[in-house]
């Protein structure tokens, strides 16, 4: 029987013995919880022991594809790597775009799994045809670059492979780690890029040419092509002081509109994520010195030499995903080798290496950035290590003669970028600051946790959740602890999933800014959407900024019928993701974790409130939210546990 | 559905060379085979046996194109494409690539045969399209 959207297959690479083999996936898996995301989970949950080392051989480490990658449709080009995690403990995973994810269907598999360890550095090259495990011993010690670089040249096959990799930072087994992918794109977060290390796999290069069949391919072009007009729509624009000027007003307006995704997406063609730059700092999005500073500690005289404007100059064309017609990305020539082309800094390196840190030197953040992508090594995270290094500092709990003589002042860029190209060498001082914020502060002791601003032991995104509380629900309370990507008030505004589903609440075209702070069941419903819906689009393998378009925009669930030929109502994708999210959190308490005590930093709730500047006042409740939020799931409300009914309704095994 | 070979074939081997895959295996003046756990459906072999003894997946005899310069080839309607690349990563010989421009933050790589006497035209650049910006023209 004809398979469409998905290749029917997973192969298991044994790294200990050697041995791959491909296995059959039931395809009614797919229909319970689509591939991606959803197709891990059913996986990693059964075949991960309990108690199992995230670093030992038990690990399982997955390379998974979307459903609907490659089947016709846009914004569908994200791959994710996903595993125990060994920085939280948890289930972690990591999401990457760049052109990974088509290649692992076009070998015939919807997902990779790596289990044991290698007793050497090997690769792992498949085609349509066959997958063999090679040796590495000549790659390790590269940087991702050079051995991506590497690797395409010596496969001189009619198909040029793809190839995701990690560098010195993974094989040091940093536990901020990530993995590559063309030139340096990170799935970042989790320290997954330390369990590659752990298995001694430095890359996985593939170089298949299988089709991906749709069942409808012509009901795929036809949603493509009117996604693709909403996209491409794009007025003509001023420069980006215009933003900071926009995050002022914002944030002195006591009400706040309903944010629409079109607004985000002509910002985001026009600069990438960093057009939020300076809008963020102004509104109170950013955090400003590791969280304790605000707006006015960061004005808009300082953030304008680290605005959209200022990081795209040296940008020398735009760069796209796989199918993706946005293309939020900037190619620009590399501080390091100038005779290569490296990706502009996104938001989230910008911030966490800029206001984090009080720098507001544009080319330092160019320099880090082109560093941590070649050594593999998560930005949010190394932003977060120095931002608590510095405090401490600060305060006297690390002197100049711990620091190898470093200055660790705020704002003293040699002092960061030594710090940094220590961490990465895992060399005196670095070798502290390594395996991240939560882990460091543990070593030092003292008051040094309380400057670990961290959920589960992973440094947060940076999206303050004193300016929109949605966030602290998600670093909380998500299966996977500590990221900015699955939801917020600001996202459920922007996915628009009302329009689709018409028993979830329309936020209100004006609403006041206090009210977000209230804890009531809207809250929750929006939040437990959000994570629902999130577990749809990464089992679709689809892009957040593209899911930012509304539903009606980027239509995914039309999308996912006409891939697969299925007829599902809206309502059971959502199951599906509700079904995904509760499996993730079985992982977890399999695993011996305790969902009520993972802990989020006291500062991030404005506990307690800050004095000053954007999010003067503001608290979030938490504790409130969390009981809601996990009853609105079908957890139980004061474990966090998913409950007997919900796994029967969910058809789940606990 | 694979591609077949059929009892016609007199092992020239010509389809072996053009398999993007390595899907077709044979000897000299015997029938050749194609396994049909790589074949990609691509019909450039089709296109290719100077016997036409190979059949479609529907099972009617391919059509070959004897001049290979005049196989059709991918046109990229500019006005249309998004740059997404989705036609680069569905090619199996990698005869696609992204123009190298270099401007600014507005510039926009598209898509272009940077080798054509590579191509196959198997046209799975033109399915791969999401927003049809791909036509296939005989040359």
């Amino acid at each position: 029987m004809t398979s469409y959207a998905y290749m029917g297959k997973v192969l298991w690479v044994d790294l200990s013995g050697g041995r791959i083999r491909a296995e059959k996936v039931d395809p009614a898996i797919f229909r319970k919880l689509l591939s991606g995301m959803g197709l891990a989970a059913w996986y990693l949950y059964r075949r991960i022991p309990a108690g199992a080392d995230p670093l030992g051989p038990e690990n399982i480490l997955g390379f998974v594809s979307g459903l609907l990658t490659g089947t016709g449709s846009l914004f569908t080009g994200r791959w994710m790597v996903v595993g125990k995690s060994p920085l939280t403990g948890t289930w972690g995973d990591a999401n990457c775009g760049g052109n990974f994810a088509p290649a692992i269907k076009q070998c015939g598999y919807d997902a990779i799994f790596f289990t044991g360890v290698s007793h050497r550095p090997v690769y792992l090259y498949a085609d349509g045809g066959k997958a063999e495990i090679r040796d590495a011993s000549h790659l390790w010690g590269r940087d991702t670059i050079e051995t991506e670089h590497w690797l395409i040249r010596h496969h001189k096959g009619k198909k040029r492979p793809r190839v995701a990799c990690i560098g010195p930072a993974g094989e040091k087994l940093s536990l901020i780690a990530g993995i590559s992918n063309d030139r340096g794109r990170l799935a970042a977060r989790s320290g997954l890029g330390a369990v590659m290390g752990s298995k001694k796999l430095k890359a996985v290069v593939l170089a298949g040419s299988r089709r991906v069949k749709a069942a409808r391919p012509g009901i795929m072009k036809q949603l493509s092509s009117k996604c693709n007009q909403d996209t491409r729509w794009q007025p003509p624009f001023v420069s980006s002081d215009m933003m900071a000027r926009l995050g002022s007003l914002m944030r002195a307006l006591p009400a706040q509109p309903m944010t629409d995704g079109l607004l985000y997406k002509i910002m985001l063609r026009k600069w990438g994520t960093v057009s939020m730059n300076q809008a963020s700092i102004e509104m109170g999005d950013a955090p400003v010195r590791n969280w304790d500073g605000c707006n006015l500690d960061f004005p808009a005289e300082l953030s304008g030499a680290i605005g959209a404007d200022a990081i795209t100059r040296p940008v020398k064309a735009k760069y796209f995903c796989y199918s993706c017609p946005l293309g939020c990305g900037g190619m620009m020539p590399s501080v390091i080798d100038p005779q290569r082309e490296i990706h502009r800094p996104e938001y989230e390196t910008t911030m966490a290496l800029g206001p984090l840190l009080m720098n507001n030197d544009a080319a330092s953040i160019f320099y880090l950035n082109d560093l941590l992508n070649r050594a593999g090594m998560d930005t949010i995270s190394a932003g977060g290590a120095v931002a608590m290094a510095m405090e401490c500092f600060q305060n006297g709990l690390l002197t100049k003669s711990q620091t190898d003589g470093l200055e660790l002042t705020w704002g003293n860029r040699q002092a960061i970028v030594a710090l940094v190209e220590k961490m990465i060498r895992r060399e005196g001082v670095g070798d502290l600051f390594a395996d991240g914020a939560s882990k460091a502060a543990a070593r030092i002791g003292s008051g040094a946790p309380e400057y670990a601003i961290c959920a589960g032991g992973q440094s947060l995104g940076m999206h303050d959740s004193r300016f929109d509380p949605g966030f602290a629900i998600h670093y909380a309370l998500e299966p996977s602890p500590g990221k900015h990507t699955v939801g917020s008030q600001l996202y459920y505004e922007m996915f628009g999933l009302w329009h689709a589903l018409e028993t979830l609440p329309f936020p209100g075209l004006v609403y006041f800014k206090g009210s977000k702070y209230k804890a009531n069941k809207v809250k929750a419903v929006m939040a437990a959407a959000c994570s629902c819906y999130m577990n749809v689009l990464n089992g679709a393998g689809a892009c957040l900024f593209g899911a930012f378009l509304g539903i009606e925009r980027l239509p995914v669930f039309k999308w996912l019928n006409a891939a697969t030929g299925w007829q599902l109502e809206n309502e059971r994708y959502m199951d599906i993701g509700r079904r995904v999210q509760s499996l993730r959190q079985l992982f977890n308490v399999r695993q011996g974790i305790a969902p009520a005590k993972i802990r989020i930093s006291r500062r991030a709730l404005g506990d307690p409130p800050q004095r000053q500047g954007a999010n003067k006042g503001r608290r979030v409740p938490l504790q409130a939210l969390r009981r809601l939020y996990w009853k609105e799931m079908g957890w139980d409300p004061d474990t966090g546990i998913p409950t007997a009914s919900t796994c029967k309704r969910l058809g789940i095994e606990p | 559905m694979p591609y077949k070979i059929e009892q016609t074939c007199v092992g020239c081997g010509v389809c072996k060379t053009i398999c993007p895959v390595g899907a077709i295996s044979g000897r000299p003046e015997h029938v050749y085979h194609i396994d049909p756990e790589l074949c990609i459906d691509c019909g450039a072999c089709g296109r290719k046996c100077p016997h036409q003894s190979i059949r479609t997946p529907e099972g009617k005899p391919a059509r070959r194109i004897r001049i290979r310069r005049l196989w059709p080839r991918p046109v990229f309607d500019l006005a249309r494409c998004t740059a997404c690349r989705a036609c680069i990563e569905a090619c199996p010989v990698s005869c696609l690539e992204l123009k190298p421009d270099s401007g600014s933050r507005d510039t926009i790589r598209y898509p272009f045969l940077s080798r054509g006497h590579a191509c196959i035209a198997c046209q799975f650049c033109r399915d791969a399209c999401p927003v049809d910006a791909i036509e296939m023209q005989k040359q």
